[in-house]
């Protein structure tokens, strides 16, 4: 049984009448890579921001590597790294520079950063532009350098905050990589995103939050078998007809009709499709399929698109 | 074992800013000793009737005062804009404060810094002005770092406060001209306090502000080194103002 790094029990934080966080429970064992999936404002930075001590929680409890989120937070700072959602560079330091200063705010001793540092610009592929103004860094480059600024002081423990929102294309899939990386060394990390396919390659188990509370937790494999079935139909109509007859097919595992849109999740998608355009082909203007995606958990578990 | 405190780790970067965009300094520092001089020196020397006071020139009687008004206005806005920017604009400040450092280091580390810097700034006003007036001080002069010191560190904390509580710079230009303006000029940088009616005297001479001013001018002018209560004085008010601003910034931090 790995050891256990982050325990949180009951934990709660409320701003007045919201409830940003709401009785959460969590365990993550040490090196599991642990995504915190769901839409803006669903409580995950503030769930971070907790574990780090910059939040006080109203209620509950949580210890990261053994020590008190809140008694201990100077220490909790000293093993965990933070990737937060905007860049933290200092503008007037070279990148070189700017993770010195991060060692030495760490009391890290010349000896041992010179060698961190070299380890994390090569990590993040950044070693040949060490004495660049961040200024010139594109946005990409950024974003690499603040996650080697939290790796300086080597953590036991990694927070990346929605690590690649604003990023290219092509600049996310770099830095997936390097997360991918990290793991390999054994580092537990905790990330919130709310792109499905970055939690789904990235994290061995994922906790869909939603309000402040985490409504599903599992593996991506594991949460995607909470829709029952191998496809996701999604059709289109002009809101003309009753479906309630699909309910009754054995082909229909799970279904749900809005005015003008019908989910079907079925295990056998070309006799459903079959059926919809053969009972149903007047009034349906388009017919899609695809396998069950953590998108498609998320919406079938709260009713609302994940990116909202 | 740590040997050295974060926030003195703070202190040196921010030293480090300083001295390599130091040029902005020094335009500062050369002209406003020369603004000074012309002004007061050309502008009201020059009248038939010479403006004294208690036997001095004019220009020597406001000058200590004002050299003091310059270091506290460089302490107040150099902290209190430096906090605002970092947290607000280059978002550098989540870096540090997601290190190992509590809310009294980083609140020491950034009044410290913009101590050092307004009394580096104010020693080297000094040095012109002594260069280009006609003017030979008394030797307490030598004891003015520990009066400006103090003075700097009372109005880098109550800058620091502002630059954690305020959003936007604009605003820490025009409530840092309440705060500074008012005080200093009341505290008899112009004029002796002695001509104010009697309550209203004895009222301000109880404000440090006022003490830094009187300080400044016995080292500056009258020679005398009995600072010792305006030092305490300044010195214990500036620590309150540093725990409050410590309460302030975990309260706005730390929320």
């Amino acid at each position: 049984m790995p050891e256990t790094v982050i325990k949180i029990e009951k934990l709660a934080k409320h701003f007045g009448d919201l409830k940003a966080v709401n009785q959460v429970d969590l365990e993550i064992p040490k090196g599991e890579i642990f995504g915190l999936l769901g839409p803006n404002g669903a409580g995950k930075t503030t769930i971070i921001r907790m574990l780090i001590g910059l939040a006080r929680p109203t209620s509950g409890t949580a210890t990261v590597a053994g020590l008190d989120i809140v008694k201990d937070s100077v220490e909790v700072r000293r093993i965990v790294g933070v990737v937060p959602q905007t860049n933290v560079l200092d503008r007037e330091l070279t990148v070189r520079a700017n993770l010195v200063y991060h060692a030495k705010l760490h009391s890290m001793k010349k000896i041992r950063y010179e060698k961190t540092i070299d380890n994390a610009l090569e990590l993040v592929g950044m070693t040949d532009r060490q004495d660049a103004d961040p200024i010139t860094l594109s946005g990409g480059m950024k974003r690499r350098m603040t996650i080697a600024k939290a790796l300086v002081h080597e953590p036991e423990v990694l927070f990346l905050d929605e690590p690649t929102t604003g990023l290219d294309p092509q600049s996310k899939r770099a830095l997936w990589e390097r997360v991918s990386a990290l793991s390999k060394k054994g580092i537990t990390m905790i990330l919130t995103t709310h792109y499905m396919e970055e939690a789904e390659l990235l994290c061995d188990r994922i906790g869909i939050i939603d309000q402040g509370r985490i409504i599903a937790l599992d593996t991506p494999r594991g949460l995607k078998k909470i829709l029952k079935g191998e496809a996701v139909i999604d059709a289109t109509h002009d809101g003309t007809v009753d479906f309630s007859v699909l309910k009754e097919k054995d082909f229909t595992e799970d279904m749900e009709v809005g005015p003008d849109t019908l989910r079907l999740y079925t295990a056998k998608k070309k006799e459903a499709i079959s059926y919809l355009l053969s009972n149903f082909g007047d009034s349906i203007s388009s017919v899609d399929f695809h396998e069950p995606t953590l998108e498609d958990v998320f919406l079938h578990l709260t009713g609302k698109e994940l990116r909202g | 074992m740590n040997a050295v405190n974060p926030a003195l780790r703070l202190v040196e970067k921010e030293l480090y800013v300083y001295f390599k965009t130091y040029y902005t300094e020094l335009t500062y520092v050369i002209l406003f000793p020369f603004l000074l001089v012309w002004t007061m020196g050309v502008g009201i020397g020059r009248s038939e009737d010479p403006v004294t006071i208690g036997g001095y020139d004019y220009i020597e009687f406001i000058a200590p005062g004002i050299i003091l008004m310059s270091v506290v206005t460089t302490a107040f806005f150099n902290t209190g804009f430096i906090m605002l920017f970092e947290k607000e604009y280059q978002g550098s400040f989540d870096g540090v404060i997601t290190c190992p450092i509590s809310a009294g280091e980083v609140v020491m580390g950034k009044i410290l810094a913009g101590t050092i810097k307004s009394v580096i700034n104010g020693m080297i006003i000094i040095l012109i002005i002594l260069l280009v007036m006609d003017y030979t001080p008394p030797w307490t002069i030598l004891l003015s770092p520990l009066i400006l010191f103090v003075s700097a560190l009372f109005f880098a904390a109550i800058g620091l406060m502002l630059g954690v509580v305020l959003k936007r710079g604009y605003h820490l230009g025009t409530i840092g001209n309440i705060v500074v303006l008012p005080p200093t000029f009341l505290g008899g940088i112009f004029f002796e306090v002695d001509n104010l009616p009697d309550g209203v005297a004895d009222a301000i001479r109880l404000s440090p502000v006022t003490m830094m001013i009187d300080g400044t001018r016995k080292l500056f002018l009258f020679g005398d080194a009995n600072i010792g209560i305006e030092l305490v004085v300044i010195f214990v008010t500036s620590m309150l103002l540093y725990l409050l601003a410590t309460k302030i910034f975990e309260r706005e931090v730390i929320s």
